[in-house]
């Protein structure tokens, strides 16, 4: 029996995704549509001896093809032999939802409507005649509520007993066609007869409200009465805060940070004892031991202790979002970043940039208009990622012991003042003709589905692991083998490759205080990825392990300040170094991110050029500056 | 001996995360976030509403 192919379509917000991870778990494969990065998701279950394909197709209020995820849907929906099409339809949201469902019934597909969160829907006093409703629009209606078990078997049951070819569109519904048709053909100007379809259709949909929806006077909604609180002008903004320090308490304090502790004192301690006495053991030549010890345990390790923070932060934001706080955050901050020259909806990819800026960069697709994304791509990187944070710690511990988390607090706060500052002159000049617009659908709160949670966790959080074993590893070995080789074979680390290299890039910071090659190869080594700059001065100055631990990044300063970097760096340049560190071209990964989501070599250039440049200059600033204060 | 097989298990590991690392570039792709496109910290809400232009 041939697979069955069954498409999902539906209002973003409506529960969609869950019901798509709940029918086909972890069974999923996810990619891109051709052309766009919007995702596409194909899920196979098997049920009743049949195989059935099922795709999530992109969320959309209609389908007149006015943005990529419309083109998408419509296209898809056109093109290709679906045995059957389930509206995803929020039962809450009736009127609003039905617009979709009209517009796909006039395509003449294959719908089956599903009438889902009807918890809701009841809970807000609102009750749909299922039977009228599949009487009016003459295809077959089944009711979910969401991430039940009952409901997935349900539609499962459905998808496979129900004969589409049985189900024709009502009277109500062919007549509405055919005054759809006859508007088309009047001979009115397209945009007057696009507003006389639109009016036909909400005639329509009054009239299936009217006639299956009855609704009682039921007050504040649940949601409603949470925004009273969570949503209100006076506290949100300090709700927001509180709830944010929790999240970052989870991931930095409570959870996330004692979990990478425990790996890091694995792999750094235990694991390279281990490995150093098996391969010593076994009679491996030096080289090969400093090769697995000091080059790729001692750098792949370096990024896995991060992974535990990476997956807990992910973790708690899917969950926030889960809940529905996520679009309420956007909400609570817009007058704020508006002040920033950006919406609302660009809190979050800056709040991501404090852990990495690859999601950062991906996170701002969210972002509405052109001119908010473009800005939120190219001054997202200027923040604190988790990769900048060793540098600062080990720095600060070194040249400000009194102060350092004074001082890491300062480089968290450059990064913020730089990215807004940016913001403001990119919103003014290179985008400036550009608008934008703040549309925000608030979804109401929810328990999050915790299946739901973990696959988006995993689905964001395994590409940490992915780079740990493939560009972390290749990045470890290559810089070993630049540190200890030149042209003409094995050599001291000052006559390595590196060190060449570092010279060369050195000659930039003639003014900056830190023109050593030491310094210009550890900055060229962070391009590759920042936490190789940390990685390159224990190296360079021979501290024997990197941890993002204050108190180890103490004992490791104190190993660095006996080996000559102290004499490398004063205070003011060593401050200057930070600055640039903190600000100069993101990571390869950042960049190629970059150039992804612009789809241009010139914006993925412009960032890598104008950072660097920004981060010379007021790095120069710093430096110069303070000599003439008398630093 | 030890130092060959050793040698060998790390050239061949080099091998397949450069190849992975060639196919990335060539496809434009990030291993950062895997691919999960707009979920990436997206306020969106099951991945609606997002895209690159």
């Amino acid at each position: 029996m041939s697979t069955l192919a069954v498409a999902l379509t539906g209002n973003p917000n409506t529960g969609k995704s869950t019901i798509f991870n709940e029918l086909t778990g972890a069974h999923q494969k996810i990619g891109n549509w051709p052309g766009v990065t919007v995702d596409k998701k194909v899920g196979y279950v098997n049920h009743n001896d049949r195989a059935i394909s099922i795709v999530d197709l992109p969320g959309t209020y209609s389908v007149s093809a006015r943005s990529p995820e419309e083109k998408i849907v419509i296209e898809y929906l056109m093109n290709n032999k679906l045995d059957l099409v389930m509206d995803v339809v929020d039962s809450s949201n009736l009127e609003r939802n039905l617009f979709l469902t009209i517009q796909l019934l006039e395509q003449g597909v294959p719908l089956l409507i599903d009438l889902n969160m009807q918890d809701e829907a009841a809970a807000r006093g609102i009750h749909v005649d299922m039977k009228k409703l599949e009487e009016l629009l003459g295809m077959p209606v089944v009711e979910t509520v969401g991430r039940s078990s009952k409901s997935t078997k349900k539609l499962l049951d459905v998808f496979t007993s129900t004969v589409m070819s049985q189900y024709h569109p009502s009277e109500l519904v062919e007549s509405h066609i055919e005054n759809i048709r006859s508007i088309r053909e009047s001979g009115k100007t397209a945009e007057a007869a696009e507003e006389a379809v639109i009016e036909a259709r909400y005639a329509l949909i009054d009239r299936i409200m009217a006639e299956a929806v009855t609704m009682d006077n039921a007050g504040l909604t649940k949601s409603e009465k949470i925004d009273r609180v969570l949503a209100n002008g006076v506290l949100a903004l300090p709700i927001f805060l509180a709830i944010m320090y929790g999240v970052f308490q989870i991931t930095f304090e409570w959870i996330g940070q004692p979990l990478a502790d425990m790996l890091d004192e694995l792999i750094n301690e235990n694991f390279l004892e281990f490995a150093t006495a098996s391969l010593e053991g076994a009679g491996v030549a030096e080289w090969m031991v400093s090769l697995v010890t000091d080059g790729i345990i001692s750098g792949v390790g370096a990024v896995l202790t991060f992974v535990p923070l990476i997956f807990v932060l992910f973790f708690c934001l899917s969950f926030l979002d889960g809940t529905g706080y996520m679009a309420r955050i956007a909400f609570i901050t817009d007058p704020i970043m508006c002040r920033c020259g950006l919406t609302g909806k660009g809190i979050m990819p800056l709040m991501m940039a404090h852990g990495c800026a690859v999601p950062a960069v991906m996170g701002a697709r969210a972002l509405d208009s052109e001119k908010d994304r473009m800005v939120s791509i190219l001054v997202t990187p200027f923040l604190t990622c988790g990769a900048k944070l060793p540098i600062m710690a080990l720095f600060a511990a070194m040249f400000f012991p009194e102060h350092a988390a004074d001082v890491v607090f300062g480089m968290y706060i450059i990064g913020i003042v730089m990215a807004i500052v940016a913001a403001k002159i990119l919103g003014a000049t290179t985008f400036k003709d550009q608008g934008s617009t703040f549309l925000l659908e608030l979804p109401p709160y929810r328990m999050p589905d915790m299946k739901t949670v973990m696959i988006e966790t995993w689905d964001k959080g395994k590409g940490y692991l992915i780079k740990a074993g493939t560009i972390i590893f290749a990045a470890s070995v290559l810089l070993w083998v630049m540190s200890n080789y030149n042209f003409s074979g094995p050599c001291e680390i000052d006559e390595s490759i590196l060190a060449t290299l570092g010279g060369w890039m050195s000659k930039l910071f003639v003014f900056h205080g830190f023109a050593t090659w030491e310094a210009g190869a550890a900055l060229l080594s962070g391009i590759m990825a920042k936490e190789t700059v940390v990685a390159t001065m224990g190296v360079l100055y021979g501290a024997a392990e990197v941890s993002t631990e204050a108190e180890e990044a103490v004992e490791a300063a104190q190993t660095m300040l006996g080996t000559g970097m102290a004499t490398s760096f004063t205070a003011l340049s060593a401050f200057a170094f930070m600055v640039f560190s903190q600000l100069y071209t993101p990571c390869v990964t950042a960049l190629g991110t970059i150039k992804k989501e612009t789809n241009s070599w010139k914006w993925m250039g412009f960032s890598a050029v104008y950072m660097f440049a920004i981060a010379w200059v007021v790095s120069l600033i710093v430096y110069q500056g303070g000599k003439l204060m008398g630093f | 001996m030890a130092t060959f097989v050793c040698a060998a298990v790390v050239a061949i590991a080099l091998f397949f995360a450069v190849r992975h690392i060639y196919r990335n570039f060539v496809k434009g792709e990030s291993d950062c976030c895997g691919t999960s496109g707009c979920s990436c910290g997206d306020s969106c809400g099951g991945c609606s509403g997002c895209h690159t232009k």
